[in-house]
């Protein structure tokens, strides 16, 4: 094919002398097209600053690309590589200051001031005037097959280039350490990195290359700038991971599609330098593979995708429902509540009060059980109230110096009576320590109580011992019965709300199963932790509430 | 997409478009460029360029030549290969034509003159 478009044979024989033919287009073009159509699709889903920016960058770089393998192919004729190499400059320079327009906008979120506009603009002006004038290039040597550069304008691009990559190098350091958000800081590295790579790469094997080529050492010269091309492949990957990793430039693209179009585009590419039938044959055949499978692998891979999202989607909406229900009952339940108090209240009053007048005898005991009744209903729905917002973390706790020891002891007295009352023997111990801490000691009094309540109901014989004690710097506080014991299987949901026990409700029949979830609640909101351990059925339960010292 | 964005990769396109407009008249349709190749040159007539073999690593042609550069328009279509270009020449009055015999002044690296040539000859018996 290459053949047919050979005007001077001379320089093609002068070229292939230098350089593999194939090479040189297997570096151009697959490089050149996987950024125009990377800046294409780019922009096309996301018009933005820097997508905008990312598309001139790209439509750039592959001009560049395709006009630099007509400035190699001096054999497509004179007049083809001077129109080719005149403009390479100037797209080179435009691909610097787009690259750096990139950082900016991608940086700042906003667009790049008008005075930098204009003065990278200005900047560009004597390029322009190189071209417009002819006086960049000064002509074609039709012994070499190379046109001549004016060293003036060709070191003007090669200066500018270099300042380019200083200011992004500077200005990204420089966002990077003014910034204290730590995902930013991230996008602001792997962009600032991606884009000095490449241009870095492109401006330094342009020096190299110069530098090699003045020691007369043309082979290595033309080999050099092969390389220079590679760093757009690399900042491509740095790109593709800001998409994939923090969703940049809102696309939904994810690493296997990415991954499929870059390896299908370089399997292609090698036909640009494969000749014998063989290879050809068996290329096809690769890339027949590569596409059927990548195709199939990128559906499935966005089908999981496109399920994932559906399943979080879902539990979000179970979220808002539970959120919406628990706000319900809460609600429902300080209703409840008011209705229960002012009727336990009115009975009260009608017991206590002699304002209303003598009661009659024979109805002293039906009031008097309304009033127990309606009391335990309230403390019922203030057990459910308080057990859910310590859970939502919605209880608000007083800041007070309180003391452990004197608590328990208070507490366990009070339970005292109701323990005797049930038969069962109640031992309190407190060993000698600074039980001292800082808390809510109305909340923790009732979560203390709560527990030996607790073990005190589901103990029908035998006893509790309320122990406090220091261990390992922490304040410790155990309450052991000989009770129902917890099993397995109810252990899993015992600070759970509503997590009653299988059998509990027949030893309780009023169990809210929010006790614990208030006990947990508070506790934890104090930095402490509890927890419980048993045997199995009928063996007693411990309960464990511990505190850090002296907080 | 904006009228921002789109009024600046307008003016990027339009911008691209003219100087490639502009560079695409002047090499391809007027090839309004010069172009450097060697012509043929008598030695005992006058002073030539000739490859100095001490400097060269490849092999060496000494072939004496002058250097000319030629508007590419004057030109004939073609390369090195071809004998109507091997020996270009300017005709009488021809613009921006120049044809250069060796001296001092104009040499390369790895070129020298036919003339210091031959009076290196003649000193050496």
């Amino acid at each position: 094919m290459i053949e047919n478009l050979i005007q001077s044979p001379y320089c093609y024989e002068y070229l292939v002398d230098q350089i593999s033919v194939g090479l040189l287009v297997y570096s151009h073009i697959p490089t050149a097209l996987i950024a125009l159509v990377f800046g294409i699709f780019l922009f096309s889903k996301t018009k933005n600053k820097s997508s905008f920016a990312i598309l001139i960058l790209s439509i750039c770089f592959a001009l560049w690309g395709f006009l630099d393998l007509g400035a190699w192919f001096a054999f497509l004729g004179s007049k083809i590589t001077m129109f080719t190499w005149s403009l390479l400059n100037l797209l080179s320079l435009l691909f610097f200051s787009f690259s750096y327009y990139f950082i900016y906008t991608f940086i700042k979120r906003k667009d790049l001031p008008l005075w930098q506009k204009v003065v990278g603009f200005t900047l560009l002006l004597p390029t322009l005037w190189g071209i417009f004038t002819g006086a960049n290039l000064t002509g074609f040597d039709m012994t070499i097959c190379e046109a001549y550069e004016s060293d003036f304008y060709n070191g003007y691009a090669t200066y500018l280039q270099f300042a380019f990559v200083a200011l992004i190098a500077v200005f990204s350091i420089k966002e990077y350490i003014n910034t204290k958000d730590g995902v930013l800081r991230k996008k602001i590295l792997l962009a600032s990195v991606g884009i000095l790579l490449f241009l870095s790469n492109f401006f330094l094997t342009g020096i190299l290359v110069g530098f090699i080529y003045s020691f007369g050492l043309w082979e290595y010269a033309y080999n050099a700038e092969i390389y220079g091309l590679f760093g757009m492949p690399v900042f491509l990957i740095f790109l593709g991971y800001l998409i994939v990793k923090y969703h940049e430039f809102n696309l939904k693209i994810f690493t296997a599609q990415a991954f499929i179009i870059a390896l299908i585009t370089l399997v292609a590419a090698q036909f640009a330098f494969i000749h014998d039938v063989t290879s050809i044959v068996l290329n096809t055949i690769t890339f027949a593979l590569v596409s059927w499978v990548g195709i199939s692998l990128t559906n499935n891979v966005r089908l999981e995708i496109e399920l994932r999202k559906k399943n979080e989607t879902l539990a979000e909406h179970l979220q808002v429902a539970n959120d919406g229900q628990a706000n319900l009952i809460h609600i429902m339940n300080h209703q409840i509540k008011s209705y229960l108090s002012k009727s336990r209240n009115i009975f009260a009053e009608l017991l206590e009060e002699p304002s209303y007048g003598p009661i009659n005898e024979s109805a002293k005991p039906m009031i008097k059980e309304g009033l127990e009744s309606l009391t335990e209903g309230v403390g019922f729905v203030q057990q459910v109230l308080n057990g859910s917002s310590a859970e939502t973390g919605k209880l608000v706790y007083a800041k007070n110096p309180i003391e452990i020891g004197a608590i328990v002891t208070e507490t366990a007295t009070k339970q005292k009576e109701k323990a005797d009352s049930a038969g069962l023997s109640l031992e309190v111990t407190i060993d000698e320590g600074d039980y001292r801490m800082i808390g809510d000691g109305v909340q923790l009094r009732e979560a203390i109580r709560n527990l030996i309540d607790n073990s005190i109901r589901y103990t029908p014989k035998g006893g509790l011992k309320v122990h406090l004690t220091h261990k390992e710097k922490k304040m410790l506080l155990t309450i052991t019965d000989t009770g129902m014991g917890i099993t397995p299987e109810d252990m899993k949901k015992l600070f759970t709300r509503g997590g009653r026990g299988k059998d509990s409700l027949k030893v309780n029949i009023n169990s809210t199963g929010y006790g614990l979830v208030f006990v947990k609640g508070v506790v934890e909101a104090h930095g402490g932790r509890t927890w419980a351990e048993s045997e199995g059925k009928d063996k007693g339960s411990t309960f464990y509430i511990e505190f850090p010292a002296n907080k | 997409m904006t009228s921002g964005l789109k009024s600046s990769l307008t003016f990027f396109v339009v911008v691209i478009l003219f100087v490639v407009g502009v560079q695409f008249n002047r090499m391809i349709i007027e090839k309004d460029y010069l172009l450097y190749s060697h012509t043929e040159c008598d030695p005992t007539a006058e002073s030539c360029f000739v490859q100095d073999c001490e400097e060269s690593e490849d092999g060496c042609d000494l072939t004496p030549y002058k250097k000319i550069e030629k508007l590419a328009k004057n030109a004939p279509d073609c390369d090195l290969s071809k004998p109507e270009c091997i020996n270009l020449s300017c005709a009488v009055d021809e613009d921006s034509c120049t044809v250069t015999s060796c001296s001092e002044d104009v040499l390369e690296e790895g070129e020298t003159c036919t003339e210091t040539m031959v009076d290196e000859i003649v000193e050496t018996p």
